[in-house]
């Protein structure tokens, strides 16, 4: 019978609770959205990252990653990569050759990662070759002698175009100056332009030839799982097969990523924990002034006969109801706001130069998991309780004969 | 008539009422300001970690030298540039620098390395050398080299070990020397760490045969809000010689595009929580109007004219208003003063992160008396635009019905 | 008829043939004539820059085209400096620090000696024969002296950053008088002069060489020969680390 008196009094001042309701409804769409678009744009950079720049995992020999040297290549890759193509939870696996050189034209030079790569089985694993800017261009479909990709940063400092010839100068396995004359069949352009001044793509064969070295060599391993949430698992998995190598999944290749990351799951609880304090204060608020109004009409229920209990538990219903209805209502919105931004995606092209510089995309596609809407809701059923208790006991704590003389 | 006396008694017989009215306001003031004080401190972290831990706020060059930095452009810091910096109170100290490249040579490896001529008195605090030494001591007035922990390692290196350096100098000369590597520190950056070797700064200029040249000098001001003032000072009286002043985010725009658009980002979550207050504030107002509708009704009756009764409601409601503002200044003012000065530690995963970059594991709060006034007036704002629903109300009211209830 | 032409174009393309054997038997004849099969010299190099101006004098011992020593005399704070080239490697060696360091791939688009005349230029100069194919595109007279103006462009395989290479090569003597180095959007990078043509040890040649890059109106290196030696007697041997620390 609470149940039904205290449904029936919030509807009783529609406006006051449609107030009430109407500030939980904005407070969860508004948190939820810009909850969504940060993590979208969180999302939306390391996929492209993990796409293009570093996929899921890579392997290298332990001494590699300190010095990028071509000895320390990972013995038995071809056994290793064997291995991998037949694990269950990976996609696609790649070997690359990687030097360091010279990359230089008439103009001038600069210092590059030299990758020799695969270019069939490159392809499943990097979306690299769909960056191309320009769309003629044959990646590695060419009849030149020895093609090279290189990134529109280094391509604009060297003063190169497609079809340039670019001097590669490197060191060869002895120890000796080498290098040859490569022709640009590509130029790539990612979010990451210290990626695109920094590395230029060759054939493992033509690198392996000039370096002298056997063309099965492998200094990196890199493997894209069947899906994201493999990867914690995997890593593990691998960790402990490899154990004489190094297997990094990207959070640690790309540092600055992974920390991302971290700190965004801990920033999206803090921010919906402040919008839910700031909304549990208003709600505090109105029902206490809904408490002082209604002082007469409560005296006189607790005149006939309404236990205090009652009258408290009344109260806790009224505001658990607005709070729940708003929450409802919210979490109703956000999911189909969410949902249906994040099918084209917005577009941030206003505020967008900020942005590109720190290699995003101007589109943006809302994400929330569902964890996050499963646990904004039971947080707002929680407060709804806590924000109740307040005013309730100020309620109960009414003199019933003086609230029933009170002429408000 | 008097409303200043009729608001004040009308808002002192209903205590209760008054008080939620002024919470509401109040926590809508205490909360934009912490809001925004952490959001602008976390841009000091940012700022911080980047000026202080080695670019200053100011730097001064050669002309030419950001664009081109290369060892021939370089400055002599004759006395009217050391007059100047002297009388610059705002001036906190400065490091004077030569940086430039080298080879790195032991044993039959070489590598490239950047050298960074230091005085080691001020840089030693300056970039933090004195908390990142990791083995060894710090450079002091011998000829002897600091160098990057993960340099170290690739080299071989200990403590006591010949560091020997190769390049190219001033107009071209070649730039040789042998250095016996005094410590070893651990830089944040692994790119800086593997790559940066300290020295006295009169060993660098003997080494790239500079005499008493330096390549830049970086300055650092007591305080962050000086830099327009201390770059146009310094543009003002310096303009006879061949230099440029330039401020970090002019030597690094990356670092302030990160912090504007960041900052939108903050804006909007700050209106976020402005709309849900105002919802608040709302609520209040027209429970306040729904329960004096009566009485209302009977001044109406008593011939108060609808306008009179809407402006006292005003004037009762900016009492209310400023009661609540300064409430929430005067609660938060020192909250923010006592976190400003002492910045929270963080702790777990997200501090263990955040040093790796090279980042003090704090939150910060900043402080800026302008943002105080901004926020009260958008909290001014905000309830002027509750009132108006409310308002229109009164000013509509038909005694008769009001009274009946 | 038929058979008339068909000789008539034969002899053309023989004289073709002819031009285009001609054209790097120019440049064949021209390299060996400043190269000699191995030589020692002693040169002085001006570095010119609008700010200042530098001397250095070294001594250079150099056979066939893969071995070359050099050792820097002047002035004080470079003396005794020396460096090695053995076919595509370069060492130096500073007795200031008592260290043999060889070039890494990063110093190699480096002026030599703060020059502009690079690290690579030096490694490469020996292959204008074998790393390009060469025409002959006419003539221009040249400071009073009559030149065959020869275009060589690199072969496919050839790690040359120029795009085209053009040289002027006197008709009588076989002097490389003048170079111009082109990027692939035919725009000049770098050119070479060469001048005063004198009596040096069996052949004269041109003792002074000026080095200007395109894009800095205010830089050149000017190189003068002082003395120079032609097929000195030298082993491979002499061409060695432990050399670079004992010579004189």
């Amino acid at each position: 019978m609470i149940l039904k008196m205290a449904w029936k009094n919030i509807w009783r001042k529609k406006l006051r609770s449609s107030v009430v309701i109407t500030s939980i409804v904005v407070g969860l769409v508004g948190g939820i959205l810009y909850m969504g678009i940060m993590n979208g744009m969180m999302y939306q950079r390391i996929g492209s990252a993990i796409a293009t720049e570093v996929s899921h995992i890579q392997i290298h020999n332990e001494k590699f990653l300190e010095n990028e040297e071509l000895k320390f290549s990972i013995t038995n890759s071809t056994n290793i990569i064997n291995k991998l193509e037949k694990n269950k939870a990976i996609r696609s696996v790649c070997s690359r050759i990687i030097t360091t050189g010279m990359a230089s034209t008439a103009r001038t030079g600069s210092g590059v990662e030299i990758i020799g790569i695969n270019p069939n089985k490159e392809k499943a694993v990097s979306n690299l070759y769909t960056k191309l800017i320009d769309s003629t261009s044959s990646y590695f479909n060419t009849k030149a002698r020895l093609p090279i990709l290189i990134g529109e940063r280094l391509a604009k400092k060297l003063n190169a175009k497609r079809k340039s010839k670019i001097i590669l100068t490197f060191q060869s396995a002895s120890g000796e100056l080498t290098g040859g004359a490569f022709k640009v069949v590509g130029i790539f352009r990612t979010q990451n332009s210290s990626f695109d001044e920094m590395k230029v793509f060759v054939r493992k064969a033509d690198i392996a030839k000039l370096v002298d070295i056997p063309t099965e060599t492998s200094h990196e391993i890199a493997i894209m799982l069947k899906n994201d949430e493999l990867l914690k698992q995997e890593k593990e998995n691998l960790k402990k097969e490899f154990k004489e190598l190094t297997v990094s999944p990207w959070q640690e290749t790309m540092p600055e990523l992974g920390m991302m990351e971290e700190s965004m799951n801990y920033m999206l609880y803090i921010l919906m924990i402040i919008i839910l304090l700031a909304i549990a204060f208003g709600i505090v608020n109105t029902m206490l002034m809904v408490v002082f109004e209604r002082t007469k009409e409560l005296g006189m229920l607790m005149c006939i006969g309404l236990s205090r209990k009652k009258v408290f538990s009344m109260i806790l219903l009224e505001t658990m109801f607005l709070s729940i209805t708003g929450g409802i209502i919210g979490l109703t919105i956000s999911v189909l706001l969410v949902n249906w931004l994040s099918v084209d995606g917005i577009d941030l092209s206003i505020v967008s130069e900020g942005l590109q510089v720190w290699g995003y995309d101007t589109i943006i596609y809302p994400d929330v998991e569902v964890s996050y809407y499963i646990n904004t809701g039971l947080l707002v059923v929680a407060l709804a309780i806590l924000a109740a208790i307040y005013p309730a006991r100020k309620a109960i704590k009414l003199k019933p004969v003086e609230a029933v003389r009170i002429d408000n | 008539m008097n409303y200043i006396q009729l608001s004040k008694r009308n808002l002192f017989r209903n205590k209760r009422r008054t008080l939620i009215t002024m919470a509401s306001i109040f926590f809508a003031v205490f909360l934009a300001l912490t809001m925004r004080s952490m959001q602008l401190g976390s841009y000091d972290s940012i700022i911080d970690s980047v000026v202080n831990n080695y670019v200053g706020h100011i730097q001064i060059h050669k002309k030419g030298y950001w664009d081109d930095k290369t060892i021939d452009n370089v400055f002599d810091i004759n006395d009217k540039i050391t007059t100047v910096i002297d009388s610059i109170e705002n001036i906190d100290f400065i490091s004077p620098r030569v940086e430039s490249f080298a080879l790195a040579s032991v044993g039959n490896k070489t590598k490239g390395v950047a050298v960074v001529g230091i005085d080691p008195k001020i840089e030693n605090s300056f970039s933090k050398l004195k908390t990142r030494l990791a083995k060894g001591e710090l450079l002091q007035h011998k000829k002897g080299a600091l160098i990057g922990s993960r340099l170290a390692s690739y080299l071989n290196l200990k403590v006591n070990d010949t560091l020997i350096l190769l390049g190219q100098g001033y107009q071209g000369y070649t730039a040789s020397g042998m250095f016996p590597v005094r410590g070893i520190v651990k830089l944040p950056s692994p790119d800086l760490d593997n790559k940066f070797v300290y020295l006295n700064i009169e060993d660098a200029q003997q080494l790239y045969s500079l005499d008493n040249k330096l390549t830049s000098i970086a300055i650092k001001l007591k305080d962050n809000d000086d830099i327009e003032l201390v770059q146009k000072t310094l543009i003002n009286t310096l303009k006879d010689e061949n230099i440029e002043i330039m401020k970090w985010n002019e030597m690094m725009p990356e670092i302030e595009q990160q912090i504007q658009a960041d900052n939108v980002s903050s804006l909007v979550l700050l209106w976020l929580l402005y709309l849900i207050v105002g919802f608040g504030i709302f609520g209040t107002l027209l429970m306040m109007l729904t329960e004096r509708r009566r009485e209302f009704g009977v001044m109406i009756a008593l011939g108060m004219k609808n306008t009179r009764v809407a402006t006292l409601v005003i004037v009762e409601t900016i009492q209310i208003t400023i009661y609540g503002l300064l409430a929430g200044i005067i609660v938060s003012l020192p909250l923010i003063i006592y976190y400003h000065l002492n910045p929270i530690p963080l702790t777990g995963e997200m501090a263990e992160t955040m040093e790796r970059y090279g980042w003090e594991p704090v939150l910060r709060i900043a402080l800026y008396p302008d943002y105080f006034i901004n926020q009260s007036l958008t909290v001014l704002i905000i309830v002027a635009i509750a009132l108006i629903y409310p308002l229109t109300t009164i000013l509509k009211m038909n005694a008769v019905k009001a009274i009946k209830g | 008829m038929n058979r008339k032409i068909s000789i008539l174009i034969v002899i053309v393309l023989y004289s073709c043939n002819l031009f285009a054997q001609d054209a790097k038997e120019i440049i064949k004849k021209a390299d060996e004539k400043w190269q000699g099969m191995s030589n020692y010299m002693e040169m002085k190099m001006t570095i010119v820059r609008p700010e200042y101006k530098r001397e250095i004098t070294f001594k250079s011992w150099s056979k066939d085209r893969d071995y070359s020593i050099t050792l820097i005399t002047s002035p004080a704070r470079e003396k005794g400096q020396s460096f090695l080239k053995r076919k595509n490697d370069m060492w130096t060696w500073n007795p200031n620090i008592s260290r043999y360091i060889k070039l890494p791939t990063a110093m190699m688009s480096q002026g030599w000696m703060g020059s502009d005349f690079t690290n690579d230029d030096v490694l490469k100069e020996s292959s204008v024969v074998t790393d390009y194919t060469h025409k002959l595109i006419g003539s221009e007279i040249l400071d009073g002296i009559d030149c065959y103006i020869i275009e060589m462009t690199p072969t496919e395989e050839a790690a040359i950053v120029w795009e085209k290479v053009k040289k002027w090569i006197s008709k009588d003597a076989y002097d490389q008088l003048k170079s111009e180095y082109y990027d692939e959007d035919d725009e000049l990078v770098k050119s070479d002069r060469g001048y005063d043509i004198k009596i040096m040890d069996d052949r004269t040649i041109p003792t002074r060489i000026e080095i200007l890059p395109a894009d800095k109106p205010g830089n050149k290196t000017i190189v003068n020969i002082l003395k120079i030696k032609y097929n000195i007697k030298v082993k491979d041997s002499f061409f060695s680390q432990q050399n670079m620390k004992r010579l004189k």
